[in-house]
């Protein structure tokens, strides 16, 4: 039988938006020893896909939420942000917290589209605005006040 | 009974109003939007005749702001985002129930479609929360900023919430093969001036072909498995606070004196069964 598949078809040679996410998340538990962990919810995108397509061109098939969670107080969830993107990986659309959004308006004076999202075009660009967030008042402020919730 | 009062108060300073809604209504959860005062200075109103109030903060919401009439450990937050608080309401002897409570984006700055692509987030955010909590006995209550008929709020994959008990009594229902839960939307009820109050929450008069005078946004949604334990009828726009109407003679919400949204008022009976 003739193989018509190329070669490298399973090469992957660029790190996902989600395993950076990933990474970054892992590195949350070790610094907070686990009491403020990061979960990467998969937001079931297909499911409702025939109506976003309806409703816009511009959604994406792979969507995930970053959440803090912490375990010990009844794993209360916050949404810090979420992003979105296609097969090509890059663009990443964020659609970030509305504190977290000023704070970057503020300080960078970059604008986020008509829908309200910003848009890192590489991996450069996904980084930077993930320091951005994580870096943020609210993000801070938000993780500190958990620890401090289970701590007392 | 336990009585649930909402309302977006127009980033306007209206303790006072807020404390002779809650005391003239009996409420038990005060849960409010565009809240102009600081928490402090909101709760020392509310308990300046009788200390019977509780500060109930979010931790990554602060947005919406809740008080109860008991202690805030039996309504913490779940989960949230900046723009919603799940709270778990456990009272000793009462049924547990999720109180989501919501500030949608303005159509000021979103589209229709943008606000409906939002609901299917939302609906799927609250069905996760749902099964983490392993059950669905859930209201939803806030600021929607859409109408009861808008594709978001009935779609499916939205909130799909529907007109009609009988039907949300069904509990769901199968479309493309995926199954999606019903929401009871009682508010239909009170659209338009043949039902009792007023005929919305929130007015505005457009210069514009398409206008609908009145608007329904804020909204009190049930789940079915709480519909044995609400009744349509203590579910109220409220348009005065006991010592002062909130709307003008014309009927319309009066932003001098409350706020451009007026409150919305329901009560559920969370009693266990013996």
């Amino acid at each position: 039988m003739i193989d018509l598949w190329p070669k490298e078809l399973s090469t992957v040679d660029q790190r996902s938006p989600l395993t950076i996410l990933k990474e970054q998340a892992s590195l949350l538990g070790e610094k907070t020893q686990n009491i403020v962990i990061a979960v990467l919810e998969n937001y079931d995108m297909f499911e409702n896909y025939d109506l976003l397509m309806a409703l816009t061109m511009r959604d994406y098939p792979f969507k995930y939420a970053f959440m803090l969670t912490c375990p010990a107080l009844s794993n209360y969830r916050f949404r810090l942000f979420s992003i979105g993107y296609d097969i090509y990986m890059y663009p990443v659309s964020f659609n970030l917290d509305s504190d977290v959004s000023e704070e970057i308006i503020k300080d960078t004076h970059v604008e986020p589209g008509k829908d309200g999202t910003f848009q890192a075009s590489n991996e450069e660009d996904f980084i930077e605005i993930l320091k951005r967030i994580f870096s943020s008042r609210k993000a801070v402020q938000v993780i500190r006040a958990l620890l401090s919730q289970v701590k007392s | 009974m336990i009585s649930l009062l909402f309302w977006n108060v127009g980033r306007l300073s209206r303790r006072t109003l807020i404390t002779r809604l809650a005391r003239a209504n009996d409420a038990d959860v005060i849960l409010l939007a565009e809240v102009a005062d600081e928490p402090i200075d909101l709760l020392k109103e509310l308990n300046k005749t009788r200390a019977s109030y509780f500060f109930s903060p979010g931790i990554g919401n602060t947005k919406i702001l809740a008080f109860t009439r008991f202690s805030d450990q039996f309504f913490r937050p779940f989960s949230e985002t900046d723009r919603l608080t799940i709270r778990r309401l456990r009272l000793p002897g009462l049924e547990e129930i999720l109180v989501a409570v919501v500030h949608f984006p303005s159509k000021l700055y979103w589209s229709e479609r943008s606000q409906a692509m939002q609901c299917t987030e939302l609906g799927a955010e609250i069905r996760k929360e749902e099964e983490r909590a392993g059950h669905q006995r859930t209201i939803l209550v806030g600021d929607l900023n859409m109408n009861p008929f808008e594709s978001g709020m009935v779609s499916a994959a939205g909130l799909h919430a529907v007109m009609d008990r009988k039907i949300a009594r069904e509990g769901s229902r199968i479309v493309q093969g995926r199954e999606y839960p019903f929401f009871y939307n009682p508010m239909w009820g009170l659209l338009g001036d043949g039902s009792r109050g007023p005929a919305g929450t929130f007015f505005h008069r457009h210069a514009e072909q398409e206008a609908y005078f009145w608007d329904m946004f804020d909204q009190v949604l049930v789940r079915p498995a709480l519909l044995d334990r609400f009744d349509f009828k203590d579910l109220a726009i409220l348009d005065d606070t006991g010592a002062e109407r909130l709307v003008k003679d014309s009927g319309v919400p009066d932003r001098d004196v409350g706020s451009d949204h007026l409150p919305v008022l329901f009560r559920l009976n969370l009693r266990v069964a013996a």
